[in-house]
């Protein structure tokens, strides 16, 4: 191909992207952007003033116990939720791995709550949360056991929107897993079965090995999405009660729409934004490592 | 080394039957190798053996005893699979000893015996490799490896140079056959390739749709096929049919068979200047001259040149040449055969003696 033409192909290449480049700079990139410089400022909405401010938000951030509680109340609500969704992910995928029957079918049942906006979800276990007269306890109260109050209850409320999301993102996962599963070739359950490993042993000396690529990837986008979470909370508990479920993007929610405190939120936006960057690099890297060791 | 027989064993996929009623018995110290076309049933009966697949009927026993109900672990039997099946997150050590480990031998035993097999199998300085660190030839030589160290009763083969080149596949297959020379251990090998069948095996077993055609030692084979099948699966290039008609005396009927005859003892005779008469054939009574045939290929091999001629339409044989012209495609000429080693085959592609 003649330089001229090359020119010619990268030029329409950028004529092609350009409504996407347009409407990602309007929707994303300006935001983000904006929030960046934001997190300079003191803004208040209405008078549309901008004070700059420096750092002081940040350093307010960093000296202030409830941004602490916040995020304790984050890494408790991800320490429950990815190891949930992970493993209940990872014992569903296997065991509609070795089902020869209606796994697509299962496999959609599982999907249904990943395609469901995370205020229908919530509203759903708030009924089925409801002490009195909600299904969990009704189940409990079966065998003689009388539930708790589980969104208002301090000790419960993290343990019931954990479940939630739990619930809503178990399928997303399990789509990975499976297809991860599908792949591990069967000569070598085979082979590890002729070498005398039973079936435990075969998932944790092959299938488990075989599939970590999943299940770190798995692991990293749960971790992203629980950093994230926000919709289901807002329903549930509105970050109660006494804070319990108080998460990063809740604090963010109330400073900027309840305190009107934009430039504190933004500047809670670009910490949130470091976080999840981190967690994708070490992801990038990883994944790259593994991949370097082909299979 | 042991010795293991298969008795009426049949093996029925829903309502595909793979294997019917096979009777088969492998000695102690054999190399016993199982070939035919594919889907014959060939892997099939490994994986039974191994105790992959249960049989549906039958029997299979180990030294006289019954192993059909045992799990693959149970049997002592080791496998070396096809595409290899090495653990890709183990180093060679690791896939080697990874049956030992499961096993509980002590940990001095299964480094000796790790460095046994290395040093046997010339791949010691790859132990603390990863799988896809290595070549196929050396992936071929780390799963006998893992085989070996067991110790089992008995080897099983599925295929186990179908991956290779063609240089490596003839290395490895020297190095096989010294290796049973060596361990003297009882193995099923299975292939479809005729020529690995004939270089190692003690005895052959030729498959066809779920049945044994034969078993005989590779030489017995090649020389008396038993039918048809046979006599067209082993050899290369192929055995030659010509259909004949048979005028038994006294009956005033005639019946169609088919005779058979291997390139090596046919040879082509071009048609001399203008002549369409066959040249005299002196003082070899055993042999028949066969009418013209017209050049169709030709395949200088060095050693001997193999001629393709068409005898008519749609009837094809590849016969030897010796002389020192060679010939050229539309080149005429005729077929003198060996009669007495002519085989004849009836309607069902049975053997008749005569």
């Amino acid at each position: 191909m003649s330089e001229n033409s090359a020119d010619s192909a990268t030029r329409s290449a950028w004529l092609f992207l350009a409504p996407a480049l347009f409407l990602m700079f309007i929707f994303t990139v300006a935001p983000a952007l904006f929030s960046l410089i934001l997190s300079f400022h003191d803004f208040k909405p209405f008078s549309f003033a901008m004070v700059p401010v420096g750092l002081d938000q940040y350093m307010e951030l960093a000296a202030s116990e409830d941004y602490r509680a916040s995020l304790m109340a984050t890494l408790q609500f991800a320490a429950l939720v990815v190891p949930g969704s992970v493993i209940g992910s990872l014992a569903v995928a296997v065991l509609l791995d070795q089902t020869p029957f209606f796994r697509s079918i299962f496999r959609t049942i599982f999907l249904i709550p990943v395609g469901i906006s995370p205020a229908m979800a919530a509203m759903l276990w708030v009924f089925l949360f409801n002490p009195t007269s909600g299904f969990l306890n009704y189940l409990l109260s079966m065998v003689g056991i009388v539930g708790p109050a589980w969104l208002s209850d301090p000790d419960w409320a993290p343990l019931a929107v954990s479940l939630t999301t739990v619930w809503k993102e178990v399928g997303f996962n399990i789509i990975f897993l499976m297809a991860a599963l599908a792949q591990v070739p069967v000569e070598l359950q085979e082979a590890a079965w002729m070498d005398g490993a039973n079936a435990l042993r075969r998932f944790w000396h092959i299938t488990l090995p075989s599939i970590s690529p999943a299940m770190f990837f798995v692991t990293v986008v749960s971790v992203i999405h629980a950093f994230e979470s926000f919709g289901q909370i807002h329903i549930l508990t509105r970050g109660g009660p006494a804070g319990s479920t108080g998460v990063l993007v809740y604090q963010l929610f109330r400073d900027g729409f309840e305190n009107s405190r934009l430039g504190m939120a933004a500047a809670e936006a670009v910490i949130l934004f470091i976080i999840i960057g981190a967690v994708t690099l070490v992801q990038f890297f990883v994944a790259r490592y593994l991949k370097g060791a082909p299979q | 080394m042991a010795q293991l027989e298969l008795i009426q064993v049949s093996k029925d996929f829903g309502k595909n039957s793979i294997i019917h009623g096979l009777d088969l018995t492998v000695e102690a110290g054999e190399f016993l190798v199982v070939v035919g076309p594919s889907g014959c049933g060939k892997s099939t009966l490994l994986r039974i053996v191994a105790g992959l697949e249960p049989v549906s009927k039958g029997d299979v026993r180990i030294d006289g005893r019954s192993v059909t109900k045992l799990s693959p672990k149970a049997r002592g039997i080791a496998m070396v699979f096809q595409n290899y099946a090495l653990y890709p997150h183990m180093s060679v050590r690791e896939n080697i000893s990874f049956g030992l480990k499961l096993a509980k031998i002590p940990d001095d035993e299964v480094s000796r015996r790790v460095t046994d097999a290395a040093k046997l199998l010339h791949i010691g300085a790859l132990l603390d490799r990863k799988p896809y660190q290595l070549s196929g030839g050396q992936k071929q030589r780390v799963a006998m490896g893992r085989a070996m160290v067991r110790q089992p009763a008995i080897f099983l083969f599925d295929e186990p140079l179908s991956n290779l080149d063609a240089q490596l596949r003839v290395q490895m297959r020297a190095e096989i056959a010294s290796l049973h020379r060596r361990l003297r251990s009882t193995i099923v090998y299975v292939t479809h390739d005729q020529t690995e069948a004939m270089t190692l095996a003690d005895r052959i077993v030729v498959m066809r749709a779920g049945k044994v055609e034969q078993i005989a030692a590779p030489m017995e084979l090649y020389r008396n096929p038993a039918t048809k099948f046979v006599a067209s699966f082993i050899g290369s290039p192929a055995m030659n049919f010509l259909p004949v008609s048979v005028f038994p005396a006294g009956t005033g009927m005639h019946r169609t068979e088919t005779i058979g005859f291997r390139p090596e003892h046919s040879e082509f005779i071009p048609a001399s200047g203008s002549s369409r008469l066959p040249p005299v054939v002196s003082g070899e009574d055993d042999a028949i001259i066969v009418g013209t045939g017209a050049v169709k290929l030709v395949e200088p091999l060095g050693s001997v040149t193999l001629v393709h001629c068409e005898l008519a339409p749609t009837l094809n044989v590849i016969c030897e040449y010796h002389g020192p012209n060679i010939p050229v495609p539309g080149d005429e000429g005729f077929l003198k055969i060996d009669i007495s080693q002519l085989l004849f085959f009836d309607g069902e592609g049975l053997r008749v003696r005569k």
